[in-house]
């Protein structure tokens, strides 16, 4: 029988350093870990690598708090709202370096680490500016036109990318941290192999036996996970397929509040640094709040209660 | 059909490029409601794919964007990006359709930097599946209002590659798909000369003539002998795009509302 | 759909449609299921005069009695008076006016008449139960009144559905409102058809501090604070008052009890 890999948001948080890279799971509106980050941002940890794909509300919020440097990428932006403004603006001011990539670029540099192998062939971004143009990055470090000893066929290489931690948040897990994630993947497989240690926050902690009856619904299995968190509404204001929709109104707060720096930073004090734990967070918006955006469990989203004269 | 949407021209034009039978690859806004019209229509077979990892999803309404918990239901397989994006390079993904901010006469695109690259004046979401769909689908569609600003000489950023620099380029760089095919506008629909790779005007929307067009497209057209009116939409196809697809009108605005 | 068809209402009104001296039937079992939300919500409506009928005593009970809505409480005064109580309520669902419960000599029990039959047999039995209203927690319910448990949980809920039954109305609170589809997927998982229920309410952790089967544990502290209270009248008054607040309503009972309680007494928000 394993160690339990549980440990708390706050030891798990100290696991960032300055300087190291960081790659978080989740898309669009959806499961990343800003419970996790939230409390990161409250450490005054600098200089952080972003090496994502669209996890652009862990991009949004990190440039927000000055502690992004550098961010491998291939597109951060607000679906139904807009761009991620903080984060843009700090590339145009300088603050952040920029190293673009097509999505499949991305979760190919990660796939070639987690693989163990030192490129991957790839068969887009060639021929344009990802490939052409410098970020950071010398673009023959980034991605090499190939051609293939065996046939002749024109690719693409590129070069692996090993974040130092991945976080992850996710469903449910066991303490040994088998991890269930439920609805779309995203790259968090790719993640997950290519990091050099991998921390996940889940909404519950089940039994071992509840995993081992079911074994096809473990996402990453716990010999990949080093440390744990039992951390519900992990996520929020972002949603997680078969708990909860993400809180229109917080983000569309954020958003606006991102119009300028002196909106942001007022964000910042109310809504980050102005809250000591992640239970005054989700009572600063309340637990009624919360509980309503529970999703139906057959339909996988927020059931709209159809309005009606009761008899 | 005067008092047609500019958005219902566009999306039920995008509807008629989806053959039946194919897998298409589609994202959020006017390809969503393009691709349910299509499957609603002339190609109920349609195999519907989006980069979220969603793979022929039967949601019960229209969804605000792939990230949608709504969009997931009744989907066949759900898995992750990694998934939907190697169906592309498979060459599984007979047809994708992309929105941009720029594009040149190549039907290259730019959703990268305004500027330049290192220090831009602004910085845009950048390529996303874009560069994936474009390098990879078999064929795609471009979805994009005409406007001078738009359709530019030279891009900032070359992003997504249409033609690239023209005959052959696509070819050297190893991309499988064969390129764009359409480039719907709000005025009307461009396609592609075969022997020089570069835009030409094909349909024209009601009330809408050839001169009209070129004046907000920032490079020259090459001239087309066979530059027709487009079919105008059915009144079933604008009936299902009211009442059943974006009864919201979330994408489609003004649906009975003239430009 | 019509805009009629639906029996979602929300806490208030639902409360707001019990008259004063109605017979009123509480389900749930000892510290399991109680409708506290709505009981809080009777409370603080000060319904008057309510004739309380139950197979099972509880706090659901005591907090009523006390609180002074209650003029009359007719629960079975120890466990071993409850199965002739449910028998009460098995007669009043089937539409009969009598339960037959044993033999006689076996034993007295509150209420129980001897009948006799040609044959010379001399049989116990308690009378029937329709209560006016009933009173029920459950797991999930749609806007239709389609009352559903988790499977695992339904047999359980049995002597839940036979006090439903019995009523004239019933007034059903739920952890979650879901679709109809979400019913139509899950048939195993129906305790109560529509056509039983009349009311239902949405009310998350309706049943605290009592428990929830396969959603969360009872709150020990909160019952011994209530054990607490009830030891002399100005106790329960402050008690009352902390807990049945006057302008509260069940989101505000929520938040004030706040997420880090909430979450340490759940043990499954999923499937």
């Amino acid at each position: 029988m394993g160690h339990s890999k549980l440990v708390s948001l706050d030891d798990a948080v100290a696991l960032v350093e300055d300087g190291m890279s960081i790659t978080a799971g989740g898309f669009a509106h959806s499961h990343q870990p800003m419970g996790f980050f939230r409390t990161l941002m409250r450490t005054g940890r600098k200089d952080l690598t972003i090496m994502g794909v669209a996890e652009c509300w862990v991009a949004e919020w990190l440039a927000a708090a000055g502690m992004l440097r550098r961010a491998y990428f291939s597109n951060f932006m607000f679906e139904g709202f807009g761009r991620c403004r903080r984060f843009s603006e700090g590339i145009e001011n300088g603050m952040i370096e920029a190293e673009d990539h097509s999505h499949f670029g991305m979760v190919m540099r990660l796939a070639a680490s987690g693989l163990g192998l030192p490129f991957m062939p790839m068969r887009s971004q060639a021929g344009t500016d990802i490939m052409n143009v410098a970020g950071f990055e010398h673009p023959a470090a980034k991605a090499q036109m190939f051609r293939s000893p065996f046939d002749g066929t024109v690719v693409s290489l590129v070069s692996p990318l090993k974040p130092d931690i991945a976080v992850i948040h996710a469903a449910r897990a066991d303490e040994l941290g088998n991890v269930e994630l439920y609805g779309t993947t995203s790259v968090i497989e790719e993640q997950v192999r290519a990091a050099a240690k991998v921390i996940v926050t889940v909404e519950e902690i089940v039994t071992t036996e509840e995993i081992r009856r079911n074994p096809q619904a473990t996402l990453i299995p716990g010999m990949m996970v080093d440390k744990l968190v039992h951390l519900p509404f992990g996520a929020f204001p972002l949603g997680v397929y078969g708990y909860y929709e993400y809180d229109g109104a917080a983000l569309a707060d954020y958003y606006e509040a991102s119009r300028t720096p002196e909106g942001t930073r007022v964000w910042l004090d109310t809504w980050v640094h102005g809250i000591a734990t992640h239970w005054d967070y989700l009572d600063a918006h309340g637990a009624s709040r919360l509980l309503a955006l529970r999703t139906d469990p057959h339909l996988g989203y927020r059931y709209d209660i159809p309005e009606g004269v009761a008899r | 059909m005067s008092g047609t949407s500019r958005d219902a021209l566009m999306a039920v034009a995008a509807s008629r490029e989806i053959r039946d039978g194919e897998t298409a690859f589609i994202g959020t806004g006017l390809p969503m409601v393009a691709a349910y019209l299509a499957k609603a229509t002339h190609a109920p077979g349609v195999n519907l794919v989006f980069e979220s990892g969603i793979i022929d999803p039967a949601p019960l309404e229209l969804a605000s964007g792939v990230g949608d918990y709504r969009l997931a239901y009744g989907s066949t397989k759900i898995a992750g990006t990694f998934y939907a994006l190697s169906l592309l390079q498979q060459g599984k993904i007979d047809i994708g359709f992309l929105g941009t901010a720029e594009i040149d006469a190549f039907g290259n695109l730019n959703s990268t930097v305004i500027g330049n690259y290192r220090r831009p004046k602004v910085r845009l979401p950048g390529s996303g599946g874009a560069n994936d769909i474009a390098s990879m689908a078999k064929r795609f569609v471009i979805i994009a209002r005409a406007d001078p600003k738009r359709f530019v000489e030279k891009l900032n950023y070359l992003t997504t590659p249409g033609f690239l620099t023209g005959p052959g380029a696509r070819e050297a760089a190893g991309l499988p798909g064969s390129g764009p095919v359409k480039v719907i506008t709000d005025l009307g629909i461009l396609g592609f000369d075969p022997a020089s790779k570069r835009m030409r005007l094909e349909e024209t929307f009601p009330g809408i003539s050839p001169a009209e067009v070129q004046s907000a497209i920032g490079f020259e057209l090459v001239p087309y002998a066979d530059t027709r009116a487009a079919v105008a939409p059915t009144e079933e196809q604008l009936d299902l795009l009211r009442t059943k697809i974006d009864p919201n009108g979330m994408y489609v605005k003004n649906l009975q509302a003239s430009r | 759909m019509t805009r009629s068809d639906t029996k979602h209402v929300s806490l208030e009104p639902a409360v707001g449609s019990l008259p004063d001296g109605a017979v009123v039937a509480l389900a749930g079992a000892a510290q399991t299921r109680q409708p506290m939300a709505i009981l809080r919500e009777v409370v603080r409506q000060k319904k008057r005069g309510l004739r309380l009928v139950g197979y099972r005593d509880g706090m659901d009970f005591d907090m009523l009695r006390r609180a002074g809505c209650a003029s009359d409480v007719d629960v079975p005064a120890s466990a071993g008076s409850e199965e002739a109580a449910q028998a009460r309520f098995e007669a009043g669902a089937a539409g009969l006016p009598y339960a037959i419960i044993g033999m006689a000599g076996e034993g007295a029990v509150t209420k129980a008449i001897a009948l006799h039959d040609a044959a010379g047999n001399t049989v116990m039995a308690v009378p029937k139960i329709n209560p006016d209203i009933a009173i029920l927690h459950a797991h999930a319910a749609d806007i239709h009144g389609n009352v559903l448990m988790d499977l695992e949980t339904c047999a359980g809920f049995a002597r839940d559905v036979i006090v439903a039954r019995s009523a004239a109305r019933v007034i059903v609170s739920v952890e979650q409102i879901v679709s109809p589809r979400t019913v139509a997927n899950a048939p195993a998982r129906l305790v109560l058809a529509a056509d039983t229920v009349d009311m239902v309410v949405e009310a998350p952790y309706g049943a605290y501090p009592t428990r929830c089967e396969r959603r969360y544990d009872g709150d020990d502290k909160a019952l011994a604070a209530y054990d607490d209270a009830a030891r002399n009248t100005e106790a329960f008054r402050q008690w009352l008052e902390d807990e049945v607040d006057a302008k509260g309503s069940h989101a505000l009972y929520l938040d004030r009890l706040g997420m880090e309680r909430l979450q340490a007494i759940t043990t499954r928000r999923s499937a």
